[in-house]
């Protein structure tokens, strides 16, 4: 018998091109978010939202979507006159960062401020995966209930921020706001909350001027690097 | 179930550390899978019996040995061993703590019969 010693991290490749990744974004000035959620906790919702309140900002913004089937989610943004990438992952349950990679030439970088990567709907495998993106943003929703950060702790304490979403909802839901809020900030201290509804658009502005803050605090570290 | 596309990874690894004489003779690979890595190990299992189907490399198995979720407390500076729900030091509670191991996932060494 021999023995090889390798010690090689088995993501190494992944974590590299998003390194590649990252760099390109940071050279194009591009804030680059990665939108993690389960399915059906309103991501696509959110984006038209989003989208919809950033026209007025003068934001440059664009989308990469993640799903493992159809195109149904790009589709629904279609009438945004941005760019919009459907990335189909043929069944597998989280995006990588060779995939986004692939796709970073059909946003045109010149021209994005903003990149949103909509993430597979899943709150286990995208934990793992670096895309490069600047940060990730966990999105849950009250009719999921006030236990997720618990029973998905990697997810939540890989964010940077969480976006409580369905907020309307919270009168016929068993959802105790304090207490998922409690529960996350128990996972990861420093998470910046954002409460939305897609539905009444509560939350949405003050979620919008924030992406605005973050885009123009890069714009002017470029300017001024 | 990203532990297919994980195992898969942990093959292209070996192989690319194996000639292609050596690969049929392979027996064990070794991984260190932390706590909190979000792997399943009996999933990766499966996923490492449904990868290698169809290599050179069917005699192999996967050892796993898993690593528990560690910190360092940034204030105390106390290192202890956490259940992945409670991010705080269990000295000083502080949760400005930072995880020292238990986050990886890594092909530790491959173990070769001779001819």
């Amino acid at each position: 018998m021999s023995i090889k010693t390798i010690e090689r991290k088995v993501l190494q490749k992944n974590d590299e091109v998003a390194g590649e990744n990252r760099s390109f974004f940071e050279r194009k000035g591009i804030f680059a978010l990665n939108l993690v959620s389960s399915p059906g906790s309103g991501k696509t919702s959110l984006l038209e939202q989003t989208l919809k309140n950033l026209e007025s900002r003068a934001i440059k913004p664009a989308v990469v979507i993640g799903d493992v089937q159809t195109s149904l989610d790009a589709e629904r943004l279609q009438s945004f006159d941005i760019p919009v990438i459907q990335l189909v992952t043929n069944g597998a349950c989280h995006l990588e960062a060779m995939l986004v990679r692939d796709a970073l030439t059909d946003i045109q970088p010149d021209q994005t401020e903003l990149l949103f990567i909509e993430n597979v709907g899943n709150l286990v495998c995208p934990a793992g995966f670096d895309l490069g993106e600047a940060m990730k943003v966990v999105i849950a929703s009250t009719t999921e209930g006030d236990d997720k950060p618990l029973k998905y702790p990697a997810m939540f304490r890989n964010a940077k921020v969480l976006v409580i979403n369905k907020t309307d909802l919270l009168p016929y839901v068993n959802c105790n706001m304090d207490q998922l809020r409690e529960n996350a900030l128990r996972i990861n201290p420093s998470l910046t909350i954002f409460e939305t509804s897609c539905v009444n658009g509560d939350g949405i502005d003050q979620w919008c001027d924030w992406l605005a803050r973050q885009v123009k605090e890069r714009t002017w570290q470029n300017v001024s690097g | 179930m990203h532990e297919l596309s994980v195992a898969q990874n942990i093959i292209r690894i070996a192989r690319g550390h194996l000639t292609p004489d050596q690969e049929p003779r392979l027996q064990i690979i070794r991984v260190r899978i932390g706590a909190f890595s979000t792997i399943v190990p009996e999933l990766l299992q499966s996923g490492f019996e449904a990868a290698k189907d169809g290599t050179p490399m069917s005699t192999a198995r996967l050892e796993i040995m898993v690593v528990p979720l560690r910190i360092k407390c940034n204030i105390c500076g106390y290192e202890s061993e956490i259940e992945p729900v409670d991010f705080a030091c269990p000295l000083c509670s502080s949760t400005d703590i930072e995880i020292i191991a238990g986050d990886e996932l890594t092909v530790v060494n491959l173990e070769i019969s001779e001819n």
